[in-house]
Order: structure tokens, then sequence, then C-alpha cells
């Protein structure tokens, strides 16, 4: 082996978006759901990037859709939070499953 | 690139994006200026007035011929034309909704109300013309993130705290997997433009990145099957649909959904026909096309069931919003050459029929405080005329003859059975639960007609509401009577095929 | 074993690591902080794949402002040091279940993806590159998501500011 295959990368984003979508899927606490979707969004931008540079063809498309996901994905979790602070304000909790005022 | 080079485009092409951009701009430097006892009513009308405009510029460019600007991050071609007036049209009775219905509510924030509805309208507008990867992702967050602030924004509202904080981690999801989806395609072309990677996937041996292609695309429509909120996404949409105000509740079920389909036809047929599928002689579409169905199948089924217990109005308007996303899958499905017709179509009549349904509901829920569905009783003879729209809606939502919802699903079902192979399984879930659905629209008319009033106080018609309703009823009438007019001037007009002549 | 694959296995490690601890910790602030090691490893495979910028880019959002952010969100709202231990257990073991099942299937599908390496000039003045690139080719994106930047400080605004102007009004 002389250099690092992009397969290598693509089983790392892999293993961090799996990791990223339990932590959002089962976890109670709304702001460690809220990291773990950054840490499957960090694991596109992983992606990307190995593609940039390892993939059938390389550009700097793939670094500069990078830019564009971290930009987004840093606003939505600043409106998330927003969100979060105004719940908290009214109800008094983060847990995920004590947000059940609306039911059938 | 110098100026010179730049200002050489046929930027004129992007003038109804730029009238709400120049209008939502203008709105919040007006509102920060102007004292606040100040109503900011009239900011409603203004915007209605600026996405009327849009509408009319956007109009005077149809039957022109496909023009890109700098690789296809903004085209314009028939599928953004129409459907792009799909959401200006949607977007422009949600706001008429939102003068009367700001009036009553507990909303501080009435100014940012507005520009924030025409920023997301603005990243639904850019998602719909574009081919590219990048700027169809950033139009799709724009309109998710106002989205979630819209939901969230009555602030002292348990309920809508909630939705707004559901929304946003089932978005949140949703984006990343969607990107996940986007980087793969990104990978295996090497470009984010939509007819490079069209052209680069078709090109890949079976051997080399075939297995990847089948999961991207299978992970791509999975993120963007939540915009629709059809199965397995379907979980918190009512809940989110509950929890906010009913303005923002009448976007998320139109405008919304129709963003999420243009995305979903945008990337979908783009990209997927031309790759090959399981077997060496399908295409990639017709080998993933059971997925699709069964999710189709289930759409309906789930929505039109649990809609029945419903006694919550808003939250039975939310199950009939799944429902008729999955009766929206269909012709996606049927892939036939009438789905793109089918689809807009059925849309239109939606934004007819459910905006209008949801003004009356307006209506009633102001007048009740309340939402159940005894808010309904007696309407009558409190006023029949009331009575007789919300009937016409209730009909056109079931799909009885004579309104726009039987010409759509009428269009649908012709669609799907002529298709290739014909789906005649779908079709068959799709009357059954047509069928289903009118226990639920009926037991709503029982109230209006049958049951007694709690009061006999008269009813107030809203100027906003009422002209909301006067448009819709004229519309589901005439789409439901003459849909030749509505079909002819589409395929006069609009030649989708242009769609994929992206270079 | 050359060295850049010593580096990859090193900083891959570390990011996975970082992932696994912030599934299993109990305190919130632990959790994030083992966050931050991943978000610092990435950057570092950043640099590995010829993305400077990118990495240096990474440091400053994801681990500066996004961790800083949450760390608000975590302090502002009485975080619980504890998570309780009552979950569900059923949704946990059928949500594991049905991501091992995801990530096998991409295994296979990753396993199968075979690429050329070429070569590329990436790390040739990369700035200049993603300049070029960004301001040439996609600046109607880059104007979209000024507009999308402004939402999102409008909306954050309007959402969390506290609403002592009520009580001194009194309308």
């Amino acid at each position: 082996m002389t250099s690092v295959p992009l397969n290598a990368y693509l089983m790392l984003a892999l293993i961090l978006f799996c990791i990223g979508l339990f932590g959002a899927l089962t976890k109670r606490n709304t702001v460690i759901v809220l990291i773990s979707i950054e840490l499957m969004l960090n694991a596109v931008n992983i992606n990307l990037v190995a593609f940039s540079k390892l993939g059938m063809h390389p550009s700097i498309t793939g670094q500069v859709f990078t830019l564009f996901t971290i930009t987004v994905a840093a606003a939505e979790a600043a409106v998330a939070l927003a969100i979060l602070m105004a719940l908290f304000r009214n109800r008094s909790t983060v847990q995920i499953d004590e947000m059940d005022g609306m039911k059938h | 690139m110098d100026i010179g080079t730049l200002l050489s485009y046929p930027w004129e092409i992007m003038m109804p994006e730029f009238i709400i951009l120049i209008a939502a701009t203008g709105l919040s430097l007006t509102d920060l200026f102007l004292p606040s006892r100040v109503n900011r009513r009239i900011f409603g009308w203004i915007s209605a007035a600026a996405v009327l405009a849009a509408l009319i510029s956007l109009l005077t460019q149809a039957g022109s011929e496909p023009a890109q600007i700098l690789h296809n991050t903004y085209r314009l071609d028939s599928f953004s034309i129409s459907f792009k007036a799909l959401l200006l049209f949607g977007t422009l009775l949600v706001l008429l909704i939102s003068t009367s219905y700001l009036a009553r509510s507990d909303v501080e924030e009435q100014g940012e109300w507005y520009y924030l509805f025409l920023a997301a309208l603005l990243g639904a507008m850019m998602m719909a013309s574009s081919a590219d990867l990048i700027t169809l992702f950033v139009g799709l967050e724009l309109l998710a993130i106002a989205s979630y602030i819209l939901t969230g924004i009555r602030k002292k509202s348990a309920e809508s705290n909630e939705a707004a904080m559901k929304y946003a981690i089932n978005g949140g999801i949703a984006t990343a997997v969607t990107l996940f989806g986007f980087s793969y395609l990104y990978g295996l072309s090497g470009s984010t433009n939509l007819g490079d990677i069209s052209r680069e996937i078709s090109a890949l041996s079976a051997d080399h990145g075939h297995a990847l292609t089948v999961a991207a695309f299978i992970i791509t429509f999975v993120g963007l099957s939540f915009k629709l909120a059809t199965v397995p996404f379907h979980m918190w949409a009512p809940d989110i649909y509950q929890g906010s105000p009913l303005p923002v509740m009448a976007f998320l079920s139109v405008v919304s959904k129709t963003a999420g389909f243009i995305i979903l036809f945008r990337v979908m047929l783009s990209i997927f026909p031309t790759v090959q599928g399981f077997q060496p002689d399908e295409s990639l579409y017709q080998s993933v096309m059971i997925f699709v169905s069964i999710a189709a199948g289930l759409t309906m089924i789930i929505g039109n069931i649990l809609a029945l217990r419903q006694n919550n109005i808003k939250r039975l308007f939310a199950y009939s919003s799944i429902a008729h996303a999955g009766y929206l899958l269909v012709p996606f499905v049927a892939f036939s050459q009438m789905m793109f017709e089918s689809t807009w179509f059925y849309l239109l009549a939606y934004v007819f029929m459910n905006l209008g349904a949801l003004a009356v509901l307006h209506i009633i829920i102001s007048e009740n405080q309340s939402a159940h569905i005894s808010g309904f009783a007696g309407l009558y003879q409190r006023s029949p005329v009331l009575t007789v729209c919300m009937t016409i809606f209730l009909l056109s939502l079931a799909g009885i003859p004579g309104t726009a919802g039987f010409m759509g699903k009428l269009h649908i079902f012709i669609g799907a059975l002529f298709a290739d192979p014909s789906r005649y399984v779908l079709v068959s879930v799709m009357l059954v639960t047509t069928v289903v659905s009118y226990i639920y629209y009926f037991s709503i008319m029982l109230h209006m007609y049958m049951r007694p009033p709690k009061r006999y106080t008269k009813i107030t018609w809203p100027i906003g509401a009422t002209l909301t309703i006067a448009l819709c009823v004229a519309g589901t009438l005439l789409l439901g009577i003459f849909p030749g007019a509505a079909l002819q001037f589409l395929q006069e007009y609009f030649w989708f095929n242009d769609m994929f002549t992206l270079n | 074993m050359n060295g850049e694959v010593l580096v990859f296995l090193i900083l891959a490690s570390l990011a996975v690591i970082g992932g696994l601890l912030m599934l299993n910790l109990k305190k919130v602030v632990h959790m994030l902080l083992s966050l931050v090691l991943t978000f610092l490893s990435i950057a570092g495979l950043f640099i590995m794949l010829s993305a400077e910028f990118v990495a240096v880019v990474q440091v400053l959002i994801y681990s500066g402002a996004v961790t800083i952010m949450m760390i608000f969100g975590i302090m502002l709202t009485r975080h619980q040091d504890e998570q309780r231990v009552q979950k569900n257990r059923v949704r946990t073991w059928v949500v594991l279940i049905g991501i091992l099942v995801f990530f096998y299937t991409m295994y296979e599908a990753i396993t199968r993806f075979v690429s050329v390496e070429q070569a590329s000039e990436l790390h040739i003045e990369n700035t200049k590159q993603i300049g070029m690139a960004l301001y040439a080719k996609y600046v109607i994106p880059f104007e979209l998501t000024s507009v999308l930047l402004l939402v999102a400080l409008i909306g954050a605004i309007v959402l969390a500011k506290r609403e002592e102007e009520e009580e001194v009004k009194q309308e």
C-alpha cells in the first residue's frame, strides 16, 4: 500500500454516519440529538472531500460543496438551539420523550 | 471571471426571484425602521402584491426556450416555470390567510412573519430552478430553516414549541441523510451538475460503482421523502401540523409538499432513468420502483386510516395531507407520459381545495377558540354560505365528480393504469383509501348540517380569509367542470421533456 | 507500513473513538468534549486530503463555533448531568439492528467500488482554487447562502429573545 485508498475514507465516513444516526434516533436529551446530527453532517463532509481528491474525477467541487454544508449545518444548529431555548422557557424540559403534549 | 463575463449572463430570467428577494429585503428593512405601534398588516398586503408581481413576471416567461446561468446552477425550463407558478400561487393564498390570522393571534413578530414566508418562498423557487446539487441543497435548506422558525414563532404556546422542535430535529436528520446520498452522487461523477452526473453514472460499468449508485438512490429518496411527509417520515408530521400556526400548516401542507416533489423529480428523473438496474435490460428506476410503490401505498393507507379517529380538525387535516402525499406519489411510480401533468394538475387542485378548507378552518377555530370537530356543529344554520363553500372543498378532497379533486384523481388513475407495466395494485389501493376518506370528510359535513349549533352568533368574515375562500371555490369548481382549460394551457406552453436537455 | 497509512489509522481511530465515547458517556459536557476530539481528527484527515482551507474552516466552525453554541445550549437549559437509565429498550435495539443492516449493505457496496487514483492539483494554491470556483461558478448558491444565514440570524433572535418588554409595555 503506497497510500490510503478511497474506500477507507468512505468506510470511516459510513461508521461515523451510523454512530450519528444511532445517537439521533435513540438519545433523549435534545442537545445530544443535535450534536449527533452534526456528526452525521461531518461524515458527509469526509465523503465529499475524499471524493474530491481520490474519486474518479478529482476536482475542487467537493471542497466547495463541503464549505456550503458546513455553513448550512451551523445555521441549522443555531436555529434548532433557539427553538430549544424557547421550548425550555415554556416547559423546563429538554428530554424528547417529555414532549408529548399532542396526543391522538 | 471578470465582471464583463459575469454581467453577460441572462440575469433577467431570474426576475421573479429578484422580485421576491427585493420584497423580502425591503420589508425587513422597513420593519426595522418603522415604529412598533404601526400595524404590520400592511406588510401582508405588500408581500401578497410582491408574490402576485412575481407570478405575473413568471407567466410572461412561459413558453420560452430553456435557459441557464452558470452551469445550470440556475435553470429556466418548463418544469421550473410550471411548478414555480404553483409555489407562488400557493404562497399568495397563504399570505392572504395570514393577514386574517395574525389579526386574531398572539404572534408578536408580525413583520418577521411576512418576510420569513418570502424567504421560504425564495428558497423553494431557487430549488425549482436549479439543476445543480449545491443550489438544490441550499434552496431546500432555506425553505426548511424559514419553516422551522415560522412553526415555532408562537413562543408562548407549548404546542407550537414542541412542533418546531420536532420539525427541526426531523428535518435535521432528513437533511443529513439526503446529503449523504448527494455526496455519493457527487463522488460517482465528479460534478454537482445534474446533467454531468447523469452522463457519468450511466457510463459507470456495472461492477464498478453500481451497488453504490443503487445505494445512493435509495438513501437520497429516503431523505427527500421527509419533505413529502410520506412513510417512514409520517410519524411526527401530525404533531408538527397540529402545533404550528394555521397559515404555517397551510404552507407546509401545500408549498413544502410541492417543493418536495420538485426536488424529487429533478434529482431522480435527471439521473436515474438512464442507469442500469438490477437486471441488465431494465433501468434502475424500474428496479427500485417496488420500494417507492410500497411507500406510496403505505402512506395512503396509514394517512387515511389514522384520520378516522381524529377529533381535532387540525390533526385530521394533517393526516389528510399525508394521504394526499401518498396519492401524489402514484404518478411518480407509474412513470408514464402523463407523470408531470398528473402531478402538476393534482397539486394545483390540492392548492385550491386544501387552502380553501384551511381558510374555513381558520374562521371556525378562531370563532370557537378550539380546534375540536364539534366547532363545525350547526354551521349551516349560522352561515349557509360558509357551509356550502366548505362542502365544495370537502367534496373535492374526497374526490367526488364535479370538483377539481375528482379530475385530479381521475388523471392519476388513467396515467397509472396505462403505464407500462400497469400499476393496478397501487390504483386499487388508491381507490379503496379514497372511499375510506369519504368517512371522515363526510363526518365534518354531518356536523355542519345535522348537529345543532352551540351558539347562534353571526360569523364574521375577515377579508384575507374571504378572498382566499372565494378564489379557492372558483378554482375548485372551474377545474372540476372545465379541466381542459388548465390541461390545454399546460400542454401548449410546457414541454416537460426539455428538463432532460441538461448540458 | 507507510507513514501516511499510519497517520490515517491514528486519525480515523480517534474520530471513531470520539463518536463512540459520545454515545456512551454519562455527562452531557463530556459527550461534547469527545465530539470535539472527533471534529479535530476530521480536520487532520482533511489536511491529508489536500483540503487545507476546509480543514481550517472545520476547526474554526465546528470545533469552535458549533461546540460553543452547544455548550451554551446545555448550560442555559439546566442540563441533566446524568442520563436516566430507563430508556426504551425495545426501540434502542430495533434502531441498532436497523443501522447494522444499513451498515452491512453499504459496506458491501463500498468494497465493490473501485476507483483509480489520479494526480490532482488540489494542493497547489488550494484557497485560490476554492475562491475561483466559489465566486465564478457557484456565485448563485453563494448569494443564496447569505440569505439563508440572514434568515437563521433573524430566526434565532426572534425565537430566543426574552420578553421583558412585555411587562413594561402593559398592553
